[in-house]
């Protein structure tokens, strides 16, 4: 059974009198262990079906259809009830490490205060596993780490914080929006190959949530391509990248470089 | 980083085909101070020639001295070395004192199009500043806006309602009625979203060439070099690594560092292999 699956999810946001749809009948299945790629231009909701889950859509936002996370219902559920799960059973990991975290407080207490909030562990017990997690994330000195202050890392090393970030608390789904879109390419491969191991041994559902294919290519199991709030195209990797059906997959692939599509 | 024996490695840019070059780097070098005492060479005896008509691809990490190199061009940073020539005449940095008339061919495109317009003046008149400085050319305020793409009545409107995009389209708009020779970009992409930048890019390299410019695009985005760019110099720690015609850095990379920023491209081959 896939551990998130989205049913007919429809979003649209009111201002004034006129209504954006920004989702329209989006289904697909996160599982467990598998890393779900979502493609698509801007603006075409990839991003929003991502917050959906972890319920921060836009203040004024009606959805309907279903998200079932795990036999829970996430579509019309209570904020108080979203907030024990987000950070906790769901988290995330945002495009911009740099603006992701505060600049004036301490790497350690940043990537502890969910933890201490939802686990009730001292702070003690709280920064001894923020030093491990770390350490998993493969952050250089972990135990100097948690001291120091967001300016004192490259971005590189910042995600690589936000990601220790994202799985303190043994999240089952993480969803990652343009992880690497900010990073140098020589980096990226760094966090592609964390990602991929994280998931594989946390057993991770990952949301992959990029515009490009590059990084789809190189993690992602099945990729969903999305378009003004559709889904045009689901399938695994192999098939939608080499021999996509949709015309709109095929424009986004050829005008790659370096891409082969099988005509 | 260190300033002995700087020649080793370095890449000589020996491209003089038709000529003189529009601008000419002759062992340029820059030093910033350190906190606590020491320095740091951002820019290390870099050469480099940009031909009429021609657009020079600068990639590199972030932190390379790319922006350093870019400024040192513009003559918003003072070399600690070397000379910068642009069309006969040296490029001094930039004072308190009027820029000369000869230096204002150089225009520069800046990464962040948030901090680069005046919030509180409207789109024409920050782009009238820019036209009176080439009273013979050929725009006006309503050409630029067309040229770049922006609905007529964006001329009266405050950059706050403008998007990323559109800014970055003004600020384009704005270097080139200054009727620049050179337009330097630095990272002029970087702040948009993915599926607009390929277009930015295009964008700037049709209006460059068309008025009569050449351009140097400053890009961490190797794919989007190889777009637009007739020849890509490849910069590693202050020094060019490599200079070449596009095809032949894509297709011969003869560098290690060049190989290596290229092979950390994902492939799109939907093999599920990660690079490196």
């Amino acid at each position: 059974m896939s551990m998130i699956s989205i049913r007919d999810l429809n979003l649209s946001v009111t201002t004034g009198k006129e209504t954006s749809h920004i989702l329209r009948d989006v289904s697909f299945d996160l599982d467990a262990g598998r890393i779900t790629g979502v493609a698509g231009a801007s603006g075409s909701g990839k991003t929003q079906t991502g917050l959906a889950i972890m319920g921060l859509s836009p203040a004024g936002a009606q959805l309907s259809g279903s998200i079932d996370f795990d036999g829970v219902e996430l579509v019309g559920m209570p904020a108080k009830a979203h907030n024990r799960l987000r950070g906790a059973q769901l988290s995330m990991v945002f495009q911009d490490p740099a603006s992701a975290f505060h600049p004036m407080l301490t790497v350690g207490d940043q990537i502890t205060d969910h933890l201490r909030h939802h686990q009730k562990v001292s702070k003690k017990q709280a920064l001894a596993k923020a030093v491990d997690i770390l350490g998993r994330t493969r952050v250089p000195h972990p135990d100097e780490a948690v001291r120091k202050y967001p300016h004192q890392f490259s971005g590189g090393q910042l995600q690589r914080i936000a990601f220790a970030s994202a799985i303190i608390c043994d999240p089952k789904v993480l969803i990652a929006d343009e992880p690497t879109t900010a990073l140098d390419v020589t980096v990226q491969a760094g966090i592609l190959r964390l990602l991929r191991e994280l998931c594989d041994d946390l057993d991770l559902a990952v949301l992959l949530v990029t515009h490009d294919f590059g990084v789809l290519s190189s993690v992602a199991d099945s990729i969903v391509v999305m378009k003004n709030g559709v889904v045009v195209e689901t399938g695994d990797r192999e098939t939608v990248i080499t021999a996509p059906k949709h015309e709109y997959t095929r424009s986004l692939i050829e005008s790659l470089p370096g891409a082969e599509v099988a005509s | 980083m260190t300033p002995d024996g700087h020649t080793s490695t370095q890449a000589r840019d020996e491209s003089t085909a038709d000529g003189a070059p529009l601008l000419a780097l002759d062992s340029v070098s820059c030093e910033y101070k350190l906190d606590g005492g020491g320095r740091f060479r951002a820019v290390d005896g870099v050469s480099l020639q940009l031909g009429r008509s021609e657009v020079l691809g600068l990639v590199g990490e972030s932190g390379c001295g790319k922006s350093t190199l870019a400024k040192l061009i513009c003559g918003l940073e003072k070399p600690a070395g070397g000379s910068i020539t642009f069309a006969g005449s040296p490029v001094r940095s930039l004072g308190l004192k009027k820029r000369a008339k000869s230096l204002l061919g150089i225009q520069m495109v800046f990464q962040n199009p948030y901090a680069s317009l005046n919030p509180r003046r409207r789109i024409r008149d920050q782009l009238e500043d820019a036209l009176a400085l080439d009273p013979s050319g050929s725009w006006s305020v309503e050409s630029l806006l067309e040229a770049v793409d922006l609905p007529k009545d964006s001329a009266q409107r405050y950059s706050h309602s403008f998007s990323g995009g559109q800014r970055q389209r003004i600020a384009i708009a704005r270097a080139l009625a200054a009727g620049p020779k050179v337009l330097v970009g630095d990272e002029p992409i970087a702040s948009l979203d993915a599926f607009l930048q390929a277009r930015i890019a295009r964008m700037m390299r049709d209006l460059a060439i068309d008025s009569g410019a050449s351009m140097i695009f400053i890009s961490h985005d190797l794919s989007v070099v190889r777009d637009i760019a007739d020849r890509v110099a490849v910069m590693e720690a202050g020094r060019i690594v490599e200079v070449a015609p596009t095809a032949e850095i894509w297709n011969d990379p003869r560098h290690p560092y060049t190989k290596k920023l290229l092979a950390a491209i994902p492939k799109v081959d939907g093999k599920g292999m990660i690079p490196g």
